[in-house]
């Protein structure tokens, strides 16, 4: 496993927010107490990147492919990539944005999810909310909570 | 590359599983009667009453088929078992936290490499993107864990026969599970794998790719199982645990019930542990009761298409106590059998499966080093054989009990009464005759029971 996954949304932050008990494939989990269905997860695998062939198209044509076969088993349907962002911080360091949506059961859901590749590592945290729900929470509270979850600097 | 690998390797081991038999010419039979009578005496039937189920470790009780039960009732007891099914299915997915990724995006690179073969280049960084799919599945889990257990059963339920057959072939323990038990066992592959995944790989035939040799291979790491122990035949001879002497040894009359006492009951074994049991149920009918399906069901892809290997629950699961055989050949009778059949060279021919002719090189019995005939290539000779000699007559596998006696009573008269095995259990062609052809694993014990499934038409016989 990485070697640092005892990352915590920061102090300033963290009211609100209540960690949660991880009975499975998610690293930490956290619940916004204001806002039912409001959900962060964060996750770290071991993995190695070759940059040289990493091709941005390919990735997202790929990517949603991956989440199209992985999740239909949850009764996740439709997930689709609405905005999406590459940021290459270094040579081994790629920072991909995503947001967009998916429909479960309930309604469609809005997704926000970061990626950090950091040449030995693959860091993940997505936050998903109900489509229809108003948000209280900044769009800077939220960099600075995905920032800081995945050792990045804004 | 790999699939590639994988394939090959596939293909050359059941290449080799479906090699197993030999044969040497069998011209005219001139062998001595008695001296096979006095080699083969003393072989037979070590009748071990077997109940699997109950001898199974890593089974809960809960879950274990007991005797007196009758068939499971997967998949109906899935909805009525949801809390098993749950269990098993967190229980899987726990279990396979960190494999579960690596086993959904061998299968999903596998569907790319079809579909896109441009992918490879982003191939680590799609693999590190494809665990992210599981903090989607902890979110809904944790958001509605109803309609998330809700959507794992719908993709069950759209595939519980399929789902069924795949565990009856490839999972031991399967027959012994009751219906709460399969359903449980059903959930916890589900969990390991992915019901989407089973789907997909099912319905583009996923055989064909190796994906369901490593939905096997991730059943049995995840559910901890172990290679299959019970189902091999004991060697009482070569077992110190097991000596002969604690071996409950009954006598077939005994055992075979008296209503059909006078009509034919067989064992069919080798020294490794294939068998099949041919006989009579309470009610007379004809059955046939395949032990080694997963083996059989590779050596020919014919007898695949036709069913063979498959039988296990043609009749009935299990069989009930007494019904259940094994026999054990000891090795030197095997030796002896063989230094026989050498000394009769050009008047007796020789066929064994693969894992019998293993066991008797094991024991030092010298079988040879001809090359071994395919299946087809002894079939083949068998059936040359057939139109060539008088005195032997090809058979049509599904023939009536009467029109079996017949054949049976022709050649009864020649005091010899052989039939060529082709050590496939219930190949397309069986044979009497006088001519002496012998497996020695296949003991003919009083005469041939039928091929015949419960309800099948009755072809007439071919006469010669």
């Amino acid at each position: 496993m990485p070697r640092d996954i005892l990352r915590d949304i920061p102090t300033e932050l963290s009211n609100n927010w209540k960690e949660k008990a991880v009975f499975f494939g998610v690293n930490k989990a956290w619940d916004y107490l204001p806002q039912e269905h409001t959900l962060l997860t964060y996750l770290a695998r071991d993995e190695a990147f070759n940059y040289k062939t990493f091709s941005e198209e390919k990735y997202f044509e790929g990517l949603t492919k991956a989440r199209e076969i992985g999740l239909k088993l949850a009764g996740i349907k439709n997930w689709k990539i609405l905005k999406k962002k590459l940021i290459k911080i270094s040579d081994k360091k790629i920072l991909i944005k995503l947001s967009g949506t998916y429909l479960v059961k309930r309604g469609f859901v809005k997704f926000t999810e970061w990626q950090l590749f950091t040449g030995e590592e693959y860091h993940q945290v997505a936050l998903i909310e109900n489509k229809d729900a108003y948000s209280p929470l900044s769009k800077k509270q939220l960099k600075n909570i995905f920032h800081s979850l995945l050792g990045v600097s804004p | 590359m790999k699939t590639l690998f994988f394939l090959v390797n596939f293909t050359l081991f059941f290449s080799l599983q479906a090699e197993p038999y030999r044969n040497l010419p069998c011209p005219e039979s001139t062998y001595d009667t008695p001296e096979l009578d006095r080699l083969m005496e003393g072989i037979n039937p070590v009748v071990n009453v077997v109940n699997d189920c109950e001898e199974r470790e890593g089974i809960e009780d809960a879950y274990k088929r007991k005797g007196d039960q009758g068939p499971p009732n997967w998949p109906e007891a899935l909805l009525e078992n949801p809390i098993d099914c749950i269990k098993g299915l967190f229980s899987g997915l726990i279990d396979s936290v960190v494999d579960i990724s690596n086993f959904l995006w061998s299968l999903l690179k596998t569907f790319m490499n079809t579909l896109n073969a441009s992918m490879h280049g982003t191939y680590n960084f799609l693999k590190a993107a494809f665990t992210g799919n599981l903090s989607y599945w902890f979110s809904e889990a944790s958001n509605g864990a109803s309609d998330f257990i809700n959507s794992f059963f719908e993709s069950i339920k759209a595939i519980p026969e399929a789902i069924g057959g795949l565990f009856k072939d490839k999972v031991e323990e399967w027959q012994c599970l009751n219906g709460a038990g399969q359903s449980q066992y059903v959930c916890k592959m589900i969990g390991y794998v992915g019901g989407d995944t089973l789907i997909t790989a099912l319905t583009l035939g996923g055989s064909k790719l190796g994906l369901i040799s490593k939905i096997g291979q991730g059943v049995k790491k995840t559910l901890n199982l172990k290679k299959k122990h019970h189902r091999k035949a004991r060697n009482v001879y070569e077992d110190p645990k097991n000596p002969l002497t604690h071996i409950p040894k009954r006598d077939l009359n005994q055992l075979i019930l008296d209503n059909v006492k006078d009509r034919r009951f067989v064992v069919e074994t080798d020294a490794s542990g294939h068998y099949s049991v041919r006989y009579f149920d309470p009610d007379g009918r004809p059955r046939m009761f395949d032990g080694s399906p997963f083996y059989h069901y590779f050596l020919n892809k014919k007898l695949r298409r036709e069913g063979v290997g498959t039988n296990r629950d043609r009749s009935k699961g299990n069989l009930r106590a007494g019904e259940h055989f094994t026999v054990d050949v000891p090795p030197e009778k095997f030796g002896d059998l063989m230094n026989f059949i050498e000394k009769q060279k050009g008047t007796l021919s020789m066929a064994c499966t693969r894992t019998a002719c293993e066991s008797m090189k094991a024991a030092g019995v010298d079988i040879g080093q001809k090359p071994v005939p395919s299946i087809d290539g002894l079939y083949k000779t068998l059936v040359k054989e057939a139109e060539t000699n008088p005195q032997v007559t090809r058979v049509p596998v599904n023939l009536t009990i009467p029109e079996q006696a017949l054949v049976i009573d022709r050649f009864r008269s020649n005091t010899n009464i052989v039939r060529f095995n082709f050590g496939a259990v219930a190949f397309s062609g069986v044979m009497y005759g006088g001519a002496t052809v012998a497996t020695p694993p296949t003991m003919v014990i009083e005469a041939m029971s039928s091929h015949i499934p419960v309800g099948a038409d009755q072809p007439e016989l071919i006469d010669r």
